[in-house]
C-alpha cells in the first residue's frame, strides 16, 4: 500500500516543519486524483505512523485536487470525471493541466511558549559499508 | 498554550526528491544517463534487460542495472550472466524503491565504466511511480498478459512515463486484448509519450534500442 509509505513521508515533513516543543493538532494535505491514494487507507496508515509522536491524534484533513485538462482541438477547460476521458468534441489527447500533486499544505500546532524553529531535517543514516 | 497554524505547501515527499536530486547529480557528474523502469510482476522487465545487457555486451558497452525486488537475488544473477553489471536491492516490505535505497546501491557500481544505467523498480505499478530516484526518465511497461484494462487503472505511471512498452506482444492473436482500448487510454492520459509493441522473450525489442541508443554517451563526450 503506498499510503503507508505516504504516511511516513508526511509525519517526517510534519516533524521538520513544526516548531520546537509543539504538539501536532491538524495537518492540511492536498492531493490529486493521479496519486490514487485511498483517503482511508491514508488515515488508517497516519493514525499507526503517528502513535506516540508529538503528532499523535492529530486530524489528517484532506483536500482533494481537481484533475483539471484542456483540450488542444477546441480549448475547452475541464475537470472531474472518468481519468481517461476524452474531450466532449471528440479529441483523444487532452492536455494535463494538473492532478498529480502531492502537497503538505499547513499544519496546525499548540506550543507552550518556545517558537524556536524546528530541527534541520536529517537525512536518513547510510549503511556502513 | 497557544494554537497557531504554520504554512509548509512542500511536495510530502520531499526528503524523497532531495537525495534523488543528490543522484542526478553523480550521475550527471559521470555522464550516463539513467533509466528508471517500472512494471508489473511477470511483466518481462528482467527478460527485456538480458536482452539489452547481451546487445551492449556484443557492442563492446556496459549496461549497469540496479534492480529491486522484495526477495531474492535471482533477477541480479540473471543480468550478471548477461554481461550487466547488475546489484540487487532487496527491499523486504517496501513495494517500491527511495532516492537513498538508489544511493547506497550506487556505492556498489562504477559509474564512470557505464554508458547507460536502467533501474528496475519493483514489481508494481502504482507505489514507485512517485518516488524520484534521480532517473532522467520514467518507462512505464505493460504486458498483453496482464490485460488491455492495465493504463486506465494506473493513471499516474502512464502519465508520467516518457514511454510506454507493451511486452508479450507476440500473444495479441491468441488472447483477448483490445489494442485499440488499452492505446486510446494512454493517449487519453499521456499525449507525449510513444507506444511500442515489443516481444522480449523473442528479441523483438528494436524500437526500446534504438530509443536506448539516443541515450548512450555521444563518442565527443
Amino acid at each position: 500500500m503506498h499510503e503507508f509509505s505516504l504516511a511516513e513521508a508526511l509525519l517526517q515533513q510534519v516533524e521538520a516543519n513544526a516548531p520546537r516543543h509543539s504538539v501536532v493538532r491538524h495537518v492540511r494535505v492536498e492531493i490529486g486524483p493521479l496519486q490514487m491514494v485511498d483517503g482511508e487507507a491514508l488515515n488508517t496508515a497516519w493514525n499507526f505512523q503517528t502513535a506516540g509522536t508529538r503528532a499523535d491524534g492529530a486530524e489528517l484533513v484532506i483536500d482533494w485536487l481537481p484533475c483539471e485538462r484542456t483540450c488542444p482541438a477546441c480549448g475547452r477547460r475541464w475537470s472531474g470525471g472518468d481519468l481517461v476521458e476524452i474531450c466532449s468534441c471528440g479529441h483523444p489527447q487532452p492536455r494535463w493541466i494538473d492532478g498529480a500533486k502531492l502537497i503538505l499544505a499547513s499544519i496546525e500546532v499548540e506550543r507552550a511558549g518556545d517558537t524556536s524553529p524546528p530541527a534541520s531535517q536529517p537525512y536518513p543514516e547510510r549503511p556502513e559499508s | 498554550m497557544s494554537t497557531s497554524t504554520v504554512p509548509v505547501v512542500e511536495n510530502v515527499l520531499k526528503l524523497n526528491d532531495e537525495i534523488a536530486a543528490m543522484n542526478r547529480v553523480a550521475f550527471r557528474a559521470a555522464n550516463v544517463r539513467v533509466v528508471n523502469l517500472i512494471g508489473g510482476p511477470g511483466c518481462g522487465k528482467t527478460t527485456l534487460l538480458e536482452r539489452t545487457a547481451r546487445r551492449f555486451t556484443s557492442r563492446g558497452l556496459r549496461l549497469g542495472v540496479i534492480v529491486g525486488d522484495l526477495a531474492t537475488t535471482r533477477d541480479a544473477e540473471r543480468l550478471i550472466v548477461a554481461g550487466a553489471k547488475a546489484v540487487q536491492i532487496n527491499t523486504g516490505k517496501g513495494c517500491h524503491l527511495d532516492a537513498n535505497q538508489v544511493r547506497n546501491a550506487v556505492d556498489q557500481l562504477d559509474l564512470l565504466a557505464l554508458d547507460l544505467l536502467i533501474i528496475e523498480n519493483v514489481g508494481n505499478l502504482i507505489c514507485p511511480v512517485g518516488f524520484d530516484l534521480g532517473h532522467d526518465e520514467m518507462v512505464g511497461m505493460f504486458s498483453v498478459a496482464e490485460g488491455d484494462d492495465k493504463p486506465a487503472k494506473h493513471p499516474h505511471l502512464v502519465h508520467t512515463s516518457s514511454v510506454l512498452l507493451l511486452n508479450k506482444s507476440d500473444l495479441l492473436p491468441h488472447v483477448p486484448f483490445d489494442e485499440r482500448r488499452f492505446r486510446a487510454d494512454v493517449a487519453a492520459l499521456n499525449a507525449q509519450a510513444p507506444i511500442w509493441n515489443i516481444a522480449a522473450a523473442k528479441d523483438e525489442i528494436s524500437p526500446w534500442l534504438e530509443w536506448i541508443d539516443a541515450r548512450l554517451p555521444s563518442p565527443a563526450d
